[in-house]
């Protein structure tokens, strides 16, 4: 066997065996919350990395995801598995409903118009309380106990979880793959490189743009649903701009493309931080630093440079 | 032997008083001609006479102010620029147009995507005609890299490419789309002798098989040599038509290119 899958099975093996060596709760939900970023991330990057639309609104279908299977439990009394899909279904007809008229427009007033959205959504959100609680929707079910052949499992822990967002984390990467090597992909790559000669080669610039904002949008929704019963209350910042620009940087840093870039990117601006006490409170500035420094000396991000440093650490850097 | 075409069959391009305006200013003002199945027809004028605006048009890039344009006799207002593709025409770009960090192989299979089926569903399901259909584009993929000798290059960034092979890769990903009618602005500018050797043959050699090609260029003597009729444009205005011999020998032509440059 080549060392290098060697090296990715005990990297895999290690990450499967974090709740087993880690006692902590808290270190536990720390992992989970850089998995959930992970999802982020990288369905941020079929957008951005892979078809080139800037969205500053990524959140906001993680938000409207969450919100809306949340609210289906609540106040429709929907068990968690159908609430989970039908939220889901929902975002993605939002998403479409949004994109459309949205992505007809290029360029910087795109992204301008994909930061009004995350706004508006976040005060949306907020205002509506009827509806969504206001500042917190709290009280969002836990998933139950199942007891399957005699055995009990919880499905309500932390280790639930972690397990939980690691199989989305791992279905997401599969899926991302698939769509990104077949025509889809490709047509999502002429629009990132030169969307006229695209159009100019009959391609549907426009339907494959809501494709790809569709399917990325999708992808958080579905992380959305599952992060509410996970924290068991939600607020409406989890939809607000300040988080989409946060998955951003993440992907910017990380590296696009890449799935260690979307494995980087979410470890170095979550857990470093925590970290560094002092940077707790700095949070934005380091964000803010680590953005700088990455885009004039590593305009490709992280694992881009890695990529770049030598032939062999661009086949070993997924 | 006056264009023997002409008198036969109906014309698979048409135009009628095809005009744009940008502003003030009259790019092509009124233009009628006509192109015939199988035909190589060109079209010079001096920089700035409105042919690239021509090929804009009839590739719905630009909205027409007036008139009309009718391919195999149905007209092509109001279609979108990725629809012209699907009805069977096709346009290389007078600058290198490509996609340039994407590899020659993959260039070519873009300009099969408007053939080809796959939808994002099979590309996550992947049933067997998934396979089947990247197995075939590929297979077409490679006839058109050997044909426009990229052999050894599947795999380069088409940036990296010598600009004669970027206009190649050009060419080999327009004829991907399996057009009827091909729209060529200015094939050979900044080649040498043998690359336009090269691009002719290329060129002679697609005719061959039955396609009509429409062809902008500033170079007299190459559209003396390859054109079966000739258009002249001059400040949007059609100055004459005709056989390679009669344009070249107009003094009306000959003005306007002295003029001109
Ligand atoms: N999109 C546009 N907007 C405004 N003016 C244009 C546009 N495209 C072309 N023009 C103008 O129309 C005229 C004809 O341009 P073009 O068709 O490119 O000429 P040619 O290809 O014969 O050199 C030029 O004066 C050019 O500046
Ligand atoms: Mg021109």
């Amino acid at each position: 066997m080549h060392p290098r899958f060697i090296i990715y099975f005990l990297i895999g093996l290690a990450v499967v065996l974090v709740p087993v060596f880690v006692q902590s709760n808290y270190w536990i939900y720390m992992f989970t919350m850089v998995g959930i970023f992970m999802v982020l991330v990288s369905s941020l990057d079929l957008a951005y990395g892979h078809t080139g639309l800037v969205s500053l609104a990524h959140a906001a279908f993680f938000g409207i995801g969450a919100y809306s299977s949340a609210i289906l439990q609540l106040k429709l009394a929907v068990p968690i598995l159908p609430a989970l899909l039908l939220g889901t279904l929902i975002t993605a007809i939002i998403a479409a409903a949004i994109g459309w008229p949205m992505l007809r427009i290029r360029g910087p007033y795109f992204v301008l118009g994909t930061l009004a959205i995350g706004i508006a959504i976040e005060i949306i959100i907020h205002n509506w309380d009827g509806l969504t609680g206001g500042v917190s929707l709290s009280g969002i079910p836990m998933f139950p106990e199942v007891t399957i052949f005699g055995t009990t499992f919880d499905l309500s822990s932390k280790r639930f979880f972690y397990y939980l967002v690691l199989a989305v984390l791992v279905v997401t990467q599969i899926l991302i793959r698939r769509i990104v090597n077949s025509r889809t992909g490709r047509t999502f790559a002429s629009i990132r490189e030169n969307e006229d000669l695209a159009a100019a080669l009959g391609m549907n610039v426009s339907g494959y743009k809501l494709i790809s904002f569709v399917a990325a949008s999708t992808i958080a929704a579905f992380m959305g649903g599952i992060y509410a019963n996970y924290m068991g209350a939600i607020e409406p910042e989890i939809a607000g701009s300040h988080m989409s620009f946060n998955l951003l940087v993440m992907i910017v840093v990380g590296g696009t493309r890449s799935i260690a870039g979307a494995v980087i990117g979410p470890l170095l601006l979550w857990f470093v931080p925590e970290f560094l006490e002092a940077a707790q409170m700095y949070r934005p500035l380091f964000f803010g630093a680590i953005l700088i420094i990455v885009i004039i000396f590593m305009p490709t991000g992280i694992a881009g440079k890695l990529r770049s440093l030598h032939p062999r650490m661009a086949k070993w850097i997924p | 032997m006056d264009s023997m075409n002409s008198s036969q069959s109906n014309p698979i391009l048409r135009t009628e008083n095809l005009s744009v305006q940008f502003g003030a200013l009259m790019a092509v003002g009124q233009l009628d001609f006509q192109i015939y199945p199988g035909e190589l027809f060109g079209l010079i004028g001096p920089n700035g006479a409105g042919k690239t605006t021509v090929f804009n048009a009839i590739t719905s890039t630009v909205p027409l102010s007036h008139g009309d344009i009718y391919f195999k006799g149905k007209s092509l207002r109001s279609l979108k620029p990725h629809q012209v593709v699907t009805r069977g025409i096709v346009r290389m770009f007078q600058s290198a147009t490509i996609f340039p960090k994407i590899p020659v192989m993959i260039h070519i299979m873009n300009g099969l995507s408007c053939r080809t089926k796959s939808s994002v569903w099979n590309s996550i399901i992947r049933p067997p005609s998934f396979h089947k259909e990247e197995q075939t584009s590929r297979q077409r993929a490679r006839e058109l890299i050997q044909f426009t000798a990229l052999e050894g290059f599947e795999d380069h960034a088409a940036e990296s490419l010598s600009w004669a092979q970027q206009k190649r890769l050009m060419l080999a990903t327009a004829l991907a789309t399996e057009p009827r009618l091909i729209l060529l602005d200015e094939p050979f500018a900044g080649m040498n002798a043998d690359e336009i050797g090269e691009m002719i043959a290329l060129i002679q050699a697609i005719r061959q098989d039955g396609m009509t090609v429409f062809v902008i260029d500033h170079n007299m003597k190459v559209m003396q040599r390859i054109c079966d009729r000739i258009l002249v444009l001059n400040f949007g205005q059609k100055l004459t038509e005709g056989l390679p011999e009669e344009v070249a020998q107009d003094s009306r032509v000959i003005e306007a290119y002295l003029g001109g440059d």
